[in-house]
């Protein structure tokens, strides 16, 4: 963990769970604050901004898409990790297009769940270096180049500007229609299908087993993920 | 996506209501006019009945008229038939012939007939003073000489006229008038002496001054003469002339009810080539313009009418016939176009002139079809009516059933929700057992603590699938009583303590009065769910201060269980909806207490199972009772 003990607020209705979340996050050296209903925990959110925010869905008085909506129009940019039952596509896809960063299905592993908050609060921010390391790949964002073992490896500008994006949002769960948005614009004449195949090539390209990847990972139904590989 | 799947069955609705209405209003549209047009076809053939009836008698009328102005003929008179046929029937005019159709009346002659001059010396004389020599007054002493010496009246009148012309000439009017007065003493016979007298009586009105005596007694006794057909016969054409000039001298038309008829025969005889009328067999156009002939072979004459004659008489012969009301006869000539209703010729007779019928007052055809018209349209209006309110029937209950899916698909994420969660709960809290255990971190304090939470998540989690699952085999109606003889007083108490097992913190605000030592027939552990559920309601719908009553009475049939909080009430809305499934009066208090609005459903379920009712009153703000009455005695075996 950094020197700064890093704050999470966790706003979950199920005290067993609150509890259970609490101790684990605690033991972990964050600073933990909490919140039983949608309404207390959307304004410590917004009175006192956290580091890292995890945010059950169904809550009472106020719900969590609702908060998550509410954090981000304030321009509010710490993480934000969904809790969610359901499980649906158009739950998530829902959540993460209202600016959650995450999501998590019920029941999960502690262990995979402080994982992302860690790697999520050591992402790289919107000043990422100029020269980045992925793997054995060097990527330099300025001279839009990359290289392995010294040597280039040509990329199209699509293939670019997607991996730039994956990087500047490394360990988020993102959707097709947020990649679509950034890397294409809003165009109408793409779809899903040219984010998918516009991922098949750059893999094709960085990973070392594409069938296996390690860095860009595939969320069913959702999206991907980019996982850098911890320093 | 949820608009998308409704814009189809939407659509479908919709066209299930219009194709099935427009079909509808189509084929009565097509089935009034069908209406009409059989309608409209009956009433043309009665129409044409009618109308066939009255041509016969039309024709028929027609030829009797035809009959009765030959009737008016007499023979050897021709002049005095003619005025007599004229003024007595409604000709215009007639022309009267003789059995080969050679006219006698009018009779053909010059216009104007001139004195003829005879062989006498003297009169030659005369006239050549006159005429050759200019000597007015030694001519009219000449014609003087002849009077004096002629003994016929004729010729008499002739020098007279010659005489008085004469003294005219002369300048002596006075002479001549005087000379004129003497015409009347003549009595005169034959045509030629007709014509004299009245031609002195017309030269009298020339001469003398207007309304004086002298003038009046020659225009009175012209016009005797002029109208007597019978005494004082004249020829035609002087007559028609004599008429003429006595209407211009004295100004006055209408004297004579002969005079047009006159101009008219002299008019059509003069277009005869021959003198001898042609086209017999009835009713024909002359070359005269708008005038009408109808001569039949063998008739001594031919009668005469102008062409609006000919209409006013078909149409007065038309008078009394049987008719619709609301219809009027009318009649066409050839060449006319009509705008009747129907017309059918009358015949070569009448000279194809056609009989018709024109509508008067409103309009038939649409009066007789109205009656049907507006069955047609009741029945398609009821038609209309009846498929959208089948429609409306259609999609209420689409509705409901889209609703309830909702409800279950809802219910299927809130269960899974609700179970995930407990789940989730026991899975985090053994994890860091776990996990803690193998750092050796975690304190016999936190274990046990943490075995406490995952056995309530377990008993919580083992309620919430037993409560699903009563749920679902109510749905299917295949929950199975296990029934048996119980002491209602055990049954309060079981109930009881389950729910302090549940909620250990309501004991201090849960108030038990279960006095009855009656016996029960039930399945006892359906009946403790149904108390638990209602005392579970009560504890999460409570304030912070509870106040919690379970009082439980019975007797000889009946026994009674009524659990009381001062809770948040419900409206008259919510009393009425809120035994419905899935139904949460408070969703705020549901998601902080947990459930799905399962609960009263199930009880209400289970309490009807037994032959029981369940009812609620309840003030908002200030609590609810929720009352269960059960028959003690119940069917053995009796299974839901």
């Amino acid at each position: 963990m950094n020197q700064t003990a890093k704050t999470i607020l966790i706003i979950e209705d199920d005290e067993t769970l609150l509890r259970g979340l609490t101790d684990n996050f605690r033991d972990a050296g964050y600073v933990v604050r909490t919140a039983a209903d949608g309404r207390a925990g959307l304004h410590q959110a917004q009175d006192d901004p956290p580091d890292v925010m995890l945010l059950d869905i169904m809550l009472p008085l106020v719900n969590g898409y609702e908060i998550c909506e509410r954090v981000r129009q304030r321009k509010l940019k710490f993480p934000i990790v969904m809790l969610t039952a359901k499980g649906q596509e158009e739950d998530i896809v829902r959540g993460l297009e209202l600016g959650a960063d995450d999501y998590m299905t019920k029941p999960f592993g502690i262990r995979e769940l402080l994982a992302r908050v860690n790697r999520l609060l050591s992402r790289l921010t919107d000043e990422a270096p100029e020269r980045v390391k992925i793997g054995d790949l060097l990527f330099d964002r300025v001279a839009h180049m990359l290289f392995r073992d010294g040597e280039e490896i040509p990329l199209t500008t699509k293939e670019y500007r997607l991996l730039d994006f994956f990087i500047a949002r490394a360990h988020r769960a993102l959707t097709r229609n947020e990649i679509m948005n950034q890397v294409w614009g809003r165009s109408i004449i793409v779809s899903g299908r040219s984010v998918d195949r516009c991922v098949a090539t750059l893999r094709a390209k960085i990973e070392p087993q594409p069938s296996e990847p390690q860095f860009i990972h595939t969320i069913r139904d959702v999206g991907y993920r980019f996982e850098l590989p911890q320093a | 996506m949820k608009r998308d799947r409704l814009a189809w069955p939407i659509l479908l609705l919709l066209l299930t209501v219009l194709i099935p209405s427009v079909g509808v209003v189509w084929m009565m549209r097509e089935a009034v006019r069908n209406e009409r047009a059989a309608t409209n076809q009956r009433l043309l053939e009665a129409y044409r009945l009618q109308l066939d009836q009255a041509t016969a008698t039309l024709k028929d009328r027609w030829e009797i008229q035809q009959a009765k102005l030959s009737g008016l003929f007499t023979e050897g008179q021709p002049a005095f038939s003619f005025a007599k046929i004229v003024t007595n029937s409604s000709v215009d005019s007639v022309v009267l012939c003789d059995n080969w159709g050679e006219v006698v009346y009018p009779d053909r002659d010059s216009a104007a007939e001139r004195i003829e001059s005879n062989n006498d010396p003297r009169w030659e004389a005369a006239s050549r003073l006159e005429f050759v020599e200019g000597r007015y007054l030694e001519a009219a002493a000449a014609y003087d000489d002849v009077i004096e010496n002629y003994d016929s009246p004729t010729d008499t009148l002739a020098a007279v006229l010659a005489k008085a012309r004469c003294l005219d000439k002369a300048g002596d009017r006075k002479g001549a008038i005087s000379v004129l007065q003497r015409v009347s003493r003549y009595w005169v016979e034959g045509t030629r002496a007709e014509s004299h007298q009245c031609a002195a009586y017309l030269r009298l009105l020339e001469l003398s001054k207007k309304e004086s005596p002298v003038w009046k007694g020659a225009s009175k006794r012209l016009e005797l003469h002029l109208i007597d057909f019978e005494k004082r016969p004249m020829r035609t054409y002087q007559r028609n002339f004599l008429m003429n000039e006595y209407q211009r001298l004295t100004g006055e038309s209408g004297k004579f009810p002969t005079h047009d008829a006159e101009s008219l025969a002299i008019k059509y005889v003069g277009q005869l080539n021959d003198g001898t009328i042609k086209l017999p067999g009835g009713l024909r156009l002359t070359k005269i313009p708008g005038v009408w002939q109808d001569y039949r072979k063998g008739s001594k004459l031919a009668s005469l009418y102008h062409t609006e004659t000919v209409r006013k008489k078909l149409l007065s012969l038309c008078e009394e016939v049987p008719l619709s009301e609301g219809m009027a006869f009318s009649v066409t000539a050839p060449g006319e176009t009509s705008d009747s209703l129907i017309d059918v010729s009358l015949g070569p007779k009448i000279g194809e002139w056609q009989l018709g019928l024109r509508v008067t007052d409103g309009n038939p055809f649409s009066e007789s079809s109205k009656q049907q018209n507006a069955v047609y349209t009741w029945i398609a209006a009821l038609t209309v009516a009846a498929t959208c309110m089948l429609a409306w029937l259609l999609l209420a209950a689409l509705r409901r059933r889209m609703k309830l899916a909702q409800l279950k698909n809802d219910l299927v994420a809130t269960v899974s929700h609700e179970l995930k969660t407990p789940l989730a709960s026991i899975r985090l809290l053994v994890d860091t057992l776990l996990a803690g255990d193998e750092a050796g971190e975690t304190s016999p304090a936190r274990s046990r603590e943490y075995l406490q939470l995952i056995s309530k998540e377990n008993a919580r989690l083992t309620r919430m699938i037993d409560n699903f699952l009563t749920f679902s085999r109510l749905e299917r109606g295949s929950q199975t009583l296990q029934r048996r003889e119980v002491e209602f007083a055990h049954l309060i108490d079981q109930a009881r303590t389950v729910f302090l097992n549940h909620v250990p913190e309501a004991e201090s605000v849960l108030h038990c009065d279960a006095t009855a030592r009656v016996t029960l027939f039930c399945d006892v552990d359906s009946l403790v769910t149904v108390i638990v559920n209602l005392l579970e309601n009560a504890w999460k719908y409570s304030a912070d201060e509870k106040h919690i009553e379970l009082m439980a009475d019975g007797n000889e049939q009946y026994v009674t269980i009524a659990v009381s909080d001062n809770g948040i009430g419900l409206n008259a809305v919510d009393q009425a909806r809120v035994f419905d499934r899935f139904y949460q009066v408070d969703q705020r208090v549901a998601r902080d207490s947990s459930g799905c609005g399962l609960g009263l459903s199930i009880v209400q379920s289970i309490v009807r199972s037994h032959g029981g009712t369940v009812t609620v009153e309840s003030v908002l703000d200030q609590g609810s009772t929720f009352t269960i009455e059960l028959p003690r005695a119940v069917d053995p075996g009796r299974t839901v």
